[in-house]
């Protein structure tokens, strides 16, 4: 991935998006700023939404139980809610990174590398 | 919105800058959630900004990253943030009707002139069919109040072939109420209009007399003293009374004292034993009872009563079945003895049957023209409702089509349909709440109103119009109907909808909307049409029958009711009434009098049994039945009522009783010039027909004169209660007439002087009362569609406004405009009228039993109403059209 569009358009985001926001959290726990920033500096901006998109996706995510938010404090005392993925996401990102692989092996093999 | 400006917890959203802050309030605004998933995503939307601005990112970069607000929100309102904790959806389902009615509550407020409109509208309506409950409940719900209504039942005469009254005599009450096996008690009564008080001041009441087991099978309480009647059942005992509570209460202030006190009635003294419970005025609705008396005392109180003669059939039968009879068996029991009867005293009894029902509060006789009454009632007020439900749901159209991008934005963001519906509904039902009780407010002054009137017309009907909680029930009925039926167009449009369509639509408007709203309109003038049909069709039968020729000199007669009861002895009554016909013939300007049995029309009839010889009667009788009038010497010339053939009622036929036919039973019985000089039978009497006299409408409720017979007394005038005199001004000579009477008869009371014409409008009061009924009614119907199409011209100008600017920016005159605007509305109102029109030839026909003298299809009517429905058209879109015309081309260019 990256560097090679600005930037994957959007029906190409609506199956990559939450796959990606799963990646990220699967390496690391993340509040939302920091998740969108990640995405953006990570893809080099390829896979950058619009951080209004973000909260949607983190809803749905959660809604589906496949990512848990945890609240802390910050050093100026204020709440924070930071994202990890849970038991059910770790195996669906497993799954999807299977067929991901699947369709990236079956686009090379038509030439598109 | 519910959206709290600063939630607990997160530090609110003080520290963001306002233009950030802004951007949370549209986002959050335009996704439509409301409650604890609005509150989580405003937190975490703050929170991400945040976050942003302590990594130093500048508030146009957040703005900039942030991306498209509106794509946000419609995101957001699919992707809701989930809530930990949520309450149950019991909870959830109140809090958002919560939410509804406070969204419809602004959404009433923001148009309060249209939300008031429409709430009187309602308020009208409602109003109209509460008291049609009212009077519902008080003829045909509310049961009478005595212990176990259900088991009581009226036990009434019948002469097949006659649907005249008919009544029992007291020996045959004496064998029904002895030898029946299938009720538990019986009682009779007999109700008479009794002058009360000391001679010189009497006032009238209404008196009952009721055999001594009356009060104990109604098994009622007295409020005072006794109800008992049982000492005083021997004919020639103490005259004793009961008052009613009411009764008491006006006109003894609820003395209790009463009790043992003696009163006057006819100038008699009676003692009070007792005073009926509270709400109790007789087993009868709507003539009400003041005095109850023992039947023991009628011989001295009811002019010609007597116990003991089979012939006189006066009495009426109420009882109670004993436990497991049914009516049909109590009917067949006692018809059974009504043969018996018959095969005992033939020359009495001759054809008299027995029925038995329900006791309803009303007397079998009235109850068909009553429940048709309450019918026409119920049907009109109906209409007039169903024309305010379609002027809301107009309205609510109106509103739902000028937010249609709203609603279109809602549903595109994932509001569905069903939550916009309950939106309506909400809507809808908050109008129709608040117009039910506006309604319920209007019904109670609009009875009180109703009650007077009756009263004021004086016809002897006192009905206790009072709002229950029946009345309230099926107002709250009418208007949850009327709710669901306002919401009915405004919900079609929103199902039919589909938001795509409608955001790309450059207005709210779409040909589907428009249509609904134009057809709303037509369906109101239709039922319109109708009912202003409807209510001229009665003012026409009420001036035809104003006008009409009774057949009798109205303008030149006039009656009064004399009452000799107290002299002893028929031969004793007729020689005074003889005496009181001289001594008002010998008043100035008095040019004739004359006693009869009947005032000159009225609504009720005298049959009588004829055979005529060589006229087969009718099949399975022996007789026809035809209607009799008792007259006095002179009294054809009296009345101006023409003789055709022979010669009319003279001095000289005291002697024996002869006849003069009206002209309809000559022509029905023997041909024109075949029946003066023969002998017929009248109720088994053979009587010499010496005369024809013209027809007269005896009962101004036909259109065609009835076969009457009048029949000379044979010099037994006792029984002739009502003095007609002739006067070229009758109503100036009245007071020397009473004079006159009043030199004759010792201790005379004048009793009420009513002139023909007076006697005419009193028969005519049904008429009056279904015009004055149903024209309100039509007026409100007329004024409710002319405001329906006005707010429908009205929108459409306001629509069209970039259309008609380009028209006239074209070059196009401000007349075409004119031309346009009109030719939409006028349109509607053709259409909708020639619907009305086409219903009202086909429903009017039903009308036809109140309306003598009018044909239904009446063309003065159907054209006065056609025209005035033209001139609400013109004058409904004339005012809007006026705006169009006014309208500059450019800003109305500018104004989409």
């Amino acid at each position: 991935m990256g560097g090679v569009v600005d930037r994957i358009p959007e029906a190409w985001m609506r199956g990559a998006g939450p796959l990606a926001v799963l990646e990220l959290l699967s390496q690391r726990e993340m509040y939302g700023y920091e998740l969108a920033e990640a995405l953006d500096r990570v893809s080099e901006g390829a896979l950058s939404m619009g951080h209004s998109t973000l909260y949607p996706l983190l809803y749905n995510l959660e809604s589906k139980g496949l990512i848990r938010p945890r609240t802390s404090k910050t050093e100026s005392g204020r709440t924070r809610k930071y994202y990890a993925v849970t038991e059910a996401g770790r195996a669906r990102l497993r799954r999807e990174r299977e067929e991901w692989a699947g369709l990236v092996e079956a686009m090379a093999k038509l030439g598109l590398t | 919105m519910s959206d709290p400006r600063s939630p607990p917890g997160g530090g609110g959203s003080g520290g963001l800058p306002p233009r950030l802050r802004a951007l949370v309030d549209d986002v959050v605004g335009a996704s439509g959630l409301k409650g604890a998933p609005a509150r989580r995503v405003r937190l975490d939307l703050e929170e991400h900004l945040r976050d942003g601005l302590e990594r130093g990112r500048s508030v146009e970069e957040l703005m900039r990253r942030f991306g498209d607000p509106s794509q946000a929100a419609l995101l957001l309102s699919r992707h809701p943030a989930p809530v930990r904790g949520d309450r149950d959806p019991a909870d959830g389902l109140a809090r958002s009707l919560v939410a509804d009615a406070r969204h419809a509550a602004r959404s009433l407020v923001r148009s309060p002139t249209v939300s008031v409109a429409v709430a009187v509208v309602l308020a009208l309506g409602l109003g109209a069919n509460t008291v049609v409950f009212t009077v519902l409940n008080e003829l045909l719900l509310r049961p009478i109040p005595v212990e176990d209504p259900g088991s009581l039942v009226d036990v009434w005469a019948e002469i097949p072939g006659d649907n005249s009254f008919a009544g029992f005599s007291y020996p045959d009450f004496e064998v029904y109420h002895s030898e029946n096996g299938v009720l538990e008690n019986l009682a009779a009564f007999i109700g008479r209009r009794l002058p009360s008080g000391e001679a010189a001041t009497a006032q009238e009441v209404t008196g009952q007399f009721v055999t001594p087991g009356y009060f104990e099978m109604l098994e009622l309480r007295p409020a005072l003293g006794s109800l008992s009647f049982a000492e005083h059942a021997t004919f020639g005992s103490e005259a004793v009374a009961v008052l009613s509570h009411a009764y008491w209460s006006e006109t003894y202030g609820s003395d209790p004292s009463i009790v043992g006190r003696s009163i006057r009635l006819k100038d008699r003294p009676v003692t009070v034993v007792g005073v009926g419970p509270l709400g109790f005025s007789g087993h009868f609705i709507g003539f009400p009872v003041d005095i109850w008396l023992p039947l023991a005392a009628a011989d001295r109180l009811i002019d010609g009563f007597d116990p003991d003669d089979r012939a006189s059939k006066e009495l009426e039968m109420i009882g109670r079945l004993r436990p497991g009879v049914s009516v049909p068996t109590a009917e067949s029991a006692l018809d059974a003895m009504a043969e018996e009867l018959e095969r005992r005293h033939p020359d009495v009894n001759r054809g008299h049957r027995v029925g038995v029902t329900h006791t309803t509060g009303i007397d079998h006789g009235l109850q068909g023209a009553v429940r048709t009454f309450v019918t026409v009632l119920a049907a009109v007020a109906g209409l007039v409702l169903v024309i305010a439900c379609l002027n809301v749901g107009g309205v609510l159209l109106a509103r739902a089509m000028a937010r249609d991008r709203e609603l279109a934005v809602r549903m595109a963001l994932g509001a569905g349909r069903v939550r916009l519906l309950r939106l309506l509904v909400t809507e809808s039902s908050m109008l129709v709440g608040v117009g039910a009780v506006l309604g319920v407010g209007v019904a109670i002054r609009l009875n009180h109103a109703l009650t007077e009137l009756l009263r004021a017309l004086s016809a002897g009907i006192a009905l206790e119009l009072a709002v229950d909680w029946r009345v309230l029930g099926l107002t709250g009925l009418a208007a949850l109907g009327s709710s669901l039926l306002a919401t009915v167009a405004p919900a079609l449009h929103v199902l039919r909808k589909s938001p795509a369509e409608t955001l790309r639509a450059r207005t709210g408007d779409t040909p589907g909307g428009s249509r609904l709203r134009a057809t709303l309109v037509i369906g109101q003038v239709a039922v319109s049409v109708v009912l202003m049909i409807a209510t001229g069709l009665f003012v026409r039968a009420l001036v035809a029958g104003a006008r009409a020729d009774p057949g009798f000199d109205a303008d030149r007669v006039a009656t009064f009711a004399l009452d000799l009861s107290g002299e002893a002895g028929d031969r004793a009554r007729a020689e005074l009434r003889r005496d009181v016909v001289r001594a008002i013939s010998r008043v100035p300007a008095v040019e004739g009098v004359a006693a009869a049995s009947g005032p000159p029309v009225g609504v009720g009839r005298s049959p009588a049994s004829l055979v005529v010889p060589g006229v087969i009667p009718p099949p399975e009788a022996d007789h026809y039945v035809v209607d009799v009038r008792r007259v006095g010497p002179a009294y054809l010339r009296v009345l101006g009522i023409p003789l055709l053939s022979g010669r009319g009622i003279e001095e000289d036929d005291d002697t024996g009783v002869v006849a003069v036919v009206s002209a309809a039973l000559e022509r029905r019985f023997g041909g024109e010039g075949t029946l003066v000089g023969s002998t017929v039978e009248v109720d088994g009497r053979d009587v010499r027909v010496v005369g024809v006299a013209a027809d007269t409408r005896y009962v101004v409720q036909d259109d065609t004169p009835d076969p009457l017979v009048y029949l000379s007394t044979g010099g037994d005038d006792a029984s002739l209660p009502f003095v007609t005199f002739r006067a070229p001004d009758p109503s100036s000579v009245g007071e020397r007439v009473h004079a006159a009477v009043a030199g004759v008869v010792p201790g005379y009371r004048p009793t009420r002087l009513r002139t023909g014409r007076e006697v005419l409008a009193a028969a005519l009061l049904p008429q009056r009362l279904g015009a004055v009924i149903v024209g309100a009614m039509g007026v409100a119907a007329l004024f409710l569609s002319g405001v329906g199409l006005y707010g429908l011209v009205q929108f459409t100008v306001a629509r069209d406004m970039h259309q008609l600017g380009v028209r006239l920016a074209l070059g196009g005159g401000r007349r075409e405009l004119l031309t346009v605007v009109l030719r939409k509305g006028v349109r509607l109102v053709l259409i909708g009228t020639a619907l009305g029109v086409t219903a009202a030839l086909v429903l009017a026909p039903g009308l036809s039993g109140f309306l003598s003298g009018v044909s239904p299809a009446d063309p003065l009517t159907y054209g006065l109403v056609v025209a005035c429905f033209g001139v609400v058209a013109l004058v409904a879109s004339w005012l809007p059209a006026r705006r169009a015309m006014r309208i500059d081309a450019i800003a109305a260019l500018r104004s989409d």
